[in-house]
């Protein structure tokens, strides 16, 4: 095959793995031309010259680490710390104690173990094997005093693999990366995706026919990434008319920013576990408010142990489904209007709500406790105690936490224990609420709180008043006022969260985290966006 | 996550990885650095049969190639063994996240 005409329009598809296109003259590095190492007269020269050379790499790795920042940095910081580690050294050593050359003996178990790595089935694992050949390479490279080779500026680079530290060593403007091999989960497309450099990997092999310097266009799309050889003016057009318009898209992506340019936390409520399905995790900051009581609702299972069980692997799949996002779980808020079958043994309880109901019935309570101890270690767990009305109740509740965090310790099994909070429900809890130093978090319920501070029946369509009420708004500006001086997160979960007016009042009030019922994302989304902030100070 | 101590110089507990890329490059790096704050010496296994690995070294760590899910046991030896098992239990079950408590943290409940 003797090259390409330049006019010849082709087209090699690959997978898109970082967004955008870039047009430019194709640049390939060159192949290894097989490095020369000049052997030292005796072993223990050799030995020196290794270690030398292992430490010049480390510094010339963390000198490339000041340039960088984000994930770059992570990168050379893995880079690093393997360099410290003695343990390819000493093998290396060992075997130059029995004749091998330094060079011979790096590129042997340095070797040996990305081989290993590349064998691994798991994607992110084989993944690893380019970053430790990176450092293998630049050992390797410094033993045979060679310099390392330069990506000139505004080509699309074709490599089988492009090492991390090319890719951070390179200025990137207006270039891209073209590759034959590659794992959207690589280091480099992790990199290329936070640096909006575009990159297409796993492109047909024959792609390594276009010579070096033919002019060619990639595009990495939504679905499909390609690699066109001669691109005519109407590939052109189409690339930057598909780059607009994904540009002009409104972005409703995390973080959600007020018009000054604020994050607000946009959590969800969750009542089921079967409306997971319909969520994708990625839209929100978290879950704020698991109402627990559908685990409650029909007929119970006489014996505990099953009921701890079911409870047990409905927080857990909650928690990893949240991918490690903070979750606040409210322990069952059974009373008022909220009957359960089992929860009321006496005409006491039938006026209680809430923890006072749950401080009443421990024998139900502590098995809910111990399910949540055991499903926090899967996530971040935050338990918030629901119509708190006095600290004595935080109190015993923690001290139930503890009780039966012993005793799962004493049976082995594993748990952790989760930040504990409550509802701020009651303007009296609002009013005292530097009392509650130990909770990790406060979560404001509107709709008890208004129907309490103005006296208004609850019903199916929540409270009559709203939080532009003043003395409503006055209450939570206080709420958010005083867990701002206790440095502790404070959100709103109540009905007034959904709706785009009462967010208005409740950005004003200086809440920062909203959890919110999932339909009515698109527009609280909106009313947030639009929302220019006074002035703090 | 339980550590059970031994003798005042010995712990020992198992964590399972929540992480989902496993113990992979970037949350390796960060528990060899906390590995390696301890003067004890300390080995992991991904069973409790073994074989037992040093736990400051990131090429050995990374090489037992732990995946999501894993029961990673962890021994330590020496003054602040208790400490070391404790601290990297919690590492491990808060998701190596460096930053935690920005939301009022997480306290791991030792035995």
């Amino acid at each position: 095959m003797s090259g390409m005409l330049e006019s010849e329009r082709l087209e090699f598809a690959g997978v898109a793995v970082s967004p955008g296109f870039a047009i430019g003259p194709l640049w390939t590095p060159e192949r290894n031309q097989s490095a020369t190492y000049l052997p030292k007269l005796n072993a223990a020269l050799e030995a020196a010259a290794l270690k030398e050379a292992v430490q010049l790499a480390s510094r010339e790795i963390a000198e490339l680490s000041k340039a960088t920042k984000g994930a770059a940095v992570d990168i050379l910081e893995f880079q690093i710390e393997v360099l410290r580690d003695k343990t390819f050294e000493e093998t290396a050593l060992e075997l130059i104690w029995s004749n091998k050359n330094a060079h011979e003996a790096w590129q042997l178990v340095v070797g040996a173990e990305v081989s290993n790595y590349q064998k691994s089935h798991d994607e992110i694992f084989s993944a690893r094997a380019i970053d430790l050949q990176d450092v293998q390479n630049r050992v390797a490279r410094i033993l045979c005093n060679e310099i390392s080779q330069f990506i000139p500026a505004n080509v699309i680079v074709l490599a089988e693999n492009l090492s991390p530290t090319a890719f951070i060593s390179h200025e990137w403007s207006g270039s891209g990366i073209a590759q034959t091999g590659g794992s959207s989960v690589s280091h480099l497309a992790i990199m290329a995706r936070q640096f909006g450099v575009p990159m297409v990997i796993n492109l047909d092999q024959s792609v390594v026919r276009v010579e070096s310097g033919m002019k060619v266009l990639i595009n990495a799309g939504p679905k499909t990434g390609i690699l066109i050889a001669s691109p005519t003016s109407a590939d052109e057009t189409a690339a930057k008319q598909w780059f607009h318009q994904t540009k002009i898209a409104p972005k409703t992506s995390l973080p959600i920013l007020t018009g000054n340019g604020e994050a607000v936390g946009l959590m969800i409520n969750l009542a089921h576990l079967r409306e997971l399905n319909q969520i994708d995790i990625n839209d929100y900051d978290g879950i704020g408010l698991v109402r627990t009581e559908f685990l409650f609702a029909g007929q119970q299972p006489e014996n505990p142990q099953e009921n701890e069980e079911t409870q047990f692997q409905a927080y857990s799949e909650i928690l990893r489904w949240a991918k490690g996002k903070p979750v606040h779980i409210r322990t069952i808020d059974a009373g008022g209007d909220k009957d359960f079958s089992g929860y009321r043994n006496n005409s006491v309880q039938s006026k209680m709500r809430g923890i006072q109901l749950s401080l009443s019935n421990t024998d139900v309570f502590r098995v809910q406790i111990r399910a949540l101890l055991r499903a926090s270690v899967f996530g971040q767990l935050h338990v918030t105690l629901p119509m708190v009305a006095n600290e004595n109740e935080f109190q015993e509740t923690i001290a139930l936490f503890q009780a039966e965090a012993q005793n799962l310790a004493c049976a082995k099994i594993t748990h952790a224990m989760p930040g504990i909070g409550i509802m701020v429900e009651l303007p009296g809890v609002a009013m005292t609420l530097a009392r509650y130093a130990k909770a990790t978090h406060f979560a404001i319920g509107t709709n008890d709180l208004i129907q309490y501070a103005l006296s208004e029946p609850r019903d199916a369509m929540g409270a009559k008043s709203s939080v532009d009420n003043p003395a409503v708004s006055a209450l939570i500006t206080e709420v958010v006022s005083i867990g701002r001086a206790l440095d502790k997160f404070v959100s709103v979960c109540g009905n007034a969260a959904s709706e785009a007016k009462s967010v208005r009042v409740l950005l004003d009030a200086g809440v920062r985290q909203l959890s919110i019922y999932p339909p009515a994302r698109s527009e609280i989304v909106a009313a947030i966006q639009a929302h220019n902030l006074k002035e703090r100070l | 996550m339980n550590a059970f101590p031994v003798t005042s110089k010995a712990a020992s507990g198992v964590v399972r990885i929540v992480h989902v890329a496993g113990l992979h490059a970037r949350s390796s790096v960060t528990f060899t650095r906390l590995a390696k704050s301890f003067g004890a010496t300390i080995h992991i296994a991904d069973n409790a049969q073994g074989p037992w690995i040093d736990a400051k070294s990131i090429v050995k760590v990374m090489g037992l190639k732990a995946p999501l899910g894993t029961m990673l046991s962890i021994r330590a030896e020496g003054e602040d063994a208790e400490l070391a098992v404790k601290q990297l239990c919690r590492l491990v079950a808060d998701d190596f996240d460096d930053n935690q408590n920005a939301t009022g943290g997480k306290n791991v409940w030792n035995a």
